[in-house]
């Protein structure tokens, strides 16, 4: 196990989320969109041009750029 | 008195589709007061009860995050509807029902319609719906509201709900001992004391617990970071674990049955794929466009012809019926040529608003957003800008309404200023006009040029906008990707109908209007009626207006005037130079150029003047509304026409270089 963000994960790789480090209505948005501690997330592309995300989670696709995914602790799976 | 309804429910949870199919298209849209959040309201009757539906913004939670947010929620706690439809996808029920965790503190009685119920077929998924019913506490009804399956079962059991309240026992999410705790001591000294504020008092305690930014500053609690991160994760993981939970034991894989998910997972991959992406959207806009002008110019054509003949026979019958000269030529050149003029374009727009909602509801505009975001950033905007940009190529005024979903302040203001610069729909007719007059032969390149000077400036524009105006941080961008779906022909027709009604609307008030006045001050001077429009109040008018218009090469007085009329609405440019110069079928460059002065030059100036000049009246309207000032409007009607100054002299001058 090595703790990461998720930024660091490859497309097809899967993360379990471990803590959120921002603060304020980003955070609060992240955890209300069902980024919580122990939900695992999928990366599944980069955009086109290399930025942002396409994510997978709870059987949804979410889109972030990488600077707000730096926030999202993670361990690979 | 009439039952209030309130429909919440997730963005792209199919909530406008229920909402239109439940009004039948007759309801008002208006704004949130103080807000430009969309406020859409039906009154109809079922089985003798009257309804008021009122249609909720698309939200993911109850928390002040946007403003959609603090708007629902202000209504939901503040003007206590009667009842909640909440409408699930029945797809993606997780984070769907977590928002149902929250609309449950409201203590509003509450059902919630299971949408998409064929989706989830179709991904070879089942959900039990009485185990979810009883999960919750709350009635459960299937739906797919795209077919209009479930719907009056829904209305019938809202209604025996609404009958029946005081039997609506929903679940407590349980969010652990320490929260619990609180909770009770919080309410318990409420029991004793007044409540601070008048609220159920379990949401205004969890509200209180989390350290709520609008509650705290209500009640004037100085806010604690650390501890209200502490609490505010406890309690969205609560929900969170409490809806896996119920997810997990409803939700059962069908056998038998293959879902279809990676067919689509491939689709994806082409539409946004590395090499993909960027070429299949260019390729996209090019088939949007040329359905748009080169199908639309076919059914404008029949339109034109039909147009014609009406003026024609007006012609003849009015003259038959004995009318005075000066009354045919205002019935048959002022309103029939000016209203006509406009018309015409009709069947370009209805292509092209109806291409545009295809691109929304199948999913792919989120996608053109996800692409484009990066290159977006360099403007210092976020890739949800892209989508009224594209928006405005129908027209400004949506376009402009459209950077509502946009996060920040910052990011509505550059797209809303940058937005007229894009050609809209009713610029086109112009360019159709003066180039089949002056360029015959190379309309698409002089079109093409005119539309991609108009996405230069706008890209200028914002990147001038970043480094002067708005400096400020990045900020976060986070999109839902909602599933690629086919869009309903239904939802599909009402919009472009909607559309379609209003243009006709617009032909038939503001073109009718300035056509009259046009053709009156044409014909007035101040001695009454004039022989030569040399005399009239137009040409005073655009006397003094005209010298600015020199530089570029078009300084005469009615050309000033068109440009005048095209404030109120850009297709008025076309009418007023129907109504001023006659038909445009019959005219070649030379006498063109005797009745207007335009070369081929000063026309090619005249329309980069026109793409890139003052928006429309509707549009600094719109621009006033969505930025909250008159300021912005102002800034936008002096900046856009500067620029336009600029550009048409820039034009006109480097091109006498060469002539």
């Amino acid at each position: 196990m090595e703790a990461l963000s998720l930024r660091n994960l490859n497309p097809g790789e899967k993360g379990i989320v471990t803590g959120i480090k921002c603060s304020g209505s980003l955070r609060r948005r992240i955890l209300d969109m069902g980024i919580v501690n122990g939900v695992e997330i999928k990366l599944n592309k980069t955009a086109p041009m290399g930025d942002p995300l396409e994510l997978s989670l709870r059987g949804y696709k979410l889109s972030l750029r990488k600077r707000d995914a730096e926030n999202i602790q993670i361990t690979r799976v | 008195m009439s039952i209030k309804i309130a429909i919440a429910g997730n963005p792209n949870s199919g909530k406008t589709t229920l909402f239109n199919a439940l009004a039948k298209t007759h309801y008002t849209t208006g704004n949130w007061p103080g807000v430009t959040v969309e406020k859409k309201e039906a009154s109809l009757t079922y089985k003798s009860n009257d309804l008021v539906l009122v249609d909720l913004p698309g939200i993911y939670s109850l928390s002040p995050y946007s403003l959609e947010e603090v708007v629902s929620r202000e209504y939901l706690i503040n003007d206590k509807p009667d009842f909640i439809i909440n409408i699930v996808d029945a797809t993606n029920i997780e984070r769907n029902l977590y928002l149902t965790t929250q609309l449950i503190e409201t203590e509003i009685p509450m059902i919630i319609a299971l949408n998409m119920m064929d989706e989830l077929e179709k991904k070879a998924l089942t959900i039990n719906i009485d185990l979810l019913s009883s999960k919750f506490g709350i009635p459960v009804i299937p739906i797919v509201a795209v077919k209009g399956i479930g719907l009056n079962k829904l209305l019938d059991l809202t209604i025996c709900n609404i009958k029946n309240s005081k039997n609506y026992k929903p679940i407590n999410i349980h969010y652990g001992e320490e929260i619990e705790n609180m909770i009770s001591s919080l309410i318990s000294e409420w029991d004793n004391s007044k409540k601070p504020l008048n609220v159920p008092s379990r949401y205004l305690a969890l509200k209180i617990i989390e350290q709520d930014d609008i509650t705290v500053s209500s009640l004037g609690i100085v806010k604690n970071q650390k501890q209200a991160e502490y609490y505010e994760e406890k309690i969205v993981d609560r929900r969170y674990s409490f809806v896996t939970d119920v997810a997990s034991s409803v939700v059962a894989v069908l056998p038998n049955k293959v879902s279809k998910e990676n067919k689509l997972a491939k689709i994806d991959n082409f539409l946004t794929g590395k090499f993909t992406g960027i070429p299949f959207f260019a390729f996209m806009m090019f088939v949007v466009f040329s359905l748009t002008f080169r199908l639309g110019n076919i059914g404008g054509e029949l339109v034109d012809s039909l147009v014609g003949n009406i003026a024609d026979y007006a012609n003849i019958f009015l003259s038959n019926i004995g009318t005075a000269d000066w009354l045919t030529s205002l019935i048959t050149d002022g309103i029939i040529g000016g209203v006509g003029g406009v018309i015409v374009f009709l069947p370009n727009i209805m292509i092209l608003f109806f291409a545009i909602t295809i691109l929304e509801d199948s999913g792919y505009m989120a996608r053109v957003a996800f692409i484009f975001d990066r290159l977006m950033r360099n403007l210092g905007l976020s890739g949800k800008a892209v989508i009224p940009m594209i928006i405005g190529f129908g027209c400004s005024v949506p376009a402009i309404m459209g950077t509502r979903t946009l996060e920040t302040q910052k990011d509505r203001l550059t797209t809303m200023l940058v937005v007229p610069f894009i050609s809209c729909s009713a610029r086109y007719p112009i360019y159709v006009m003066l180039c089949r007059i002056f360029f015959p032969g190379y309309e698409t390149k002089v079109m093409l040029f005119l539309y991609f000077l108009g996405i230069l400036i706008s890209i200028l524009s914002a990147l001038l906008f970043k480094k002067l105006l708005f400096k400020s941080e990045e900020k976060p961008f986070i999109m839902e990707l909602p599933p690629y779906r086919l869009p309903s022909f239904r939802t599909t027709g009402v919009n472009v109908w909607l559309k379609v009604k209003e243009y006709i609307w617009r032909a038939g008030t503001i073109i009718f209007a300035a056509s009259v006045f046009i053709w009156f001050s044409l014909n007035f001077g101040l001695s009454g009626l004039v022989v030569s429009s040399d005399k009239s109040f137009a040409a005073i008018i655009g006397r003094v207006i005209a010298p600015i218009f020199n530089p570029a090469g078009f300084g005469n007085w009615k050309l000033a005037v068109v440009l005048i009329t095209g404030v109120l609405a850009k297709e008025a440019i076309v009418s007023t130079m129907s109504v001023m110069f006659g038909s445009i079928t019959i005219t070649t460059a030379a006498s063109y150029t005797a009745l207007t002065g335009l070369t081929s030059l000063s026309a090619l100036s005249f329309m980069v003047f026109v793409l890139l000049y003052v928006p429309c009246v509707a549009a600094l309207g719109v621009i006033k509304q969505e930025s909250g000032s008159w300021k912005w409007a102002a800034f936008s009607l002096f900046y856009s026409t500067s620029v336009a100054l600029i550009f048409a002299t820039l034009v006109y001058k480097v091109g006498n270089l060469f002539l």
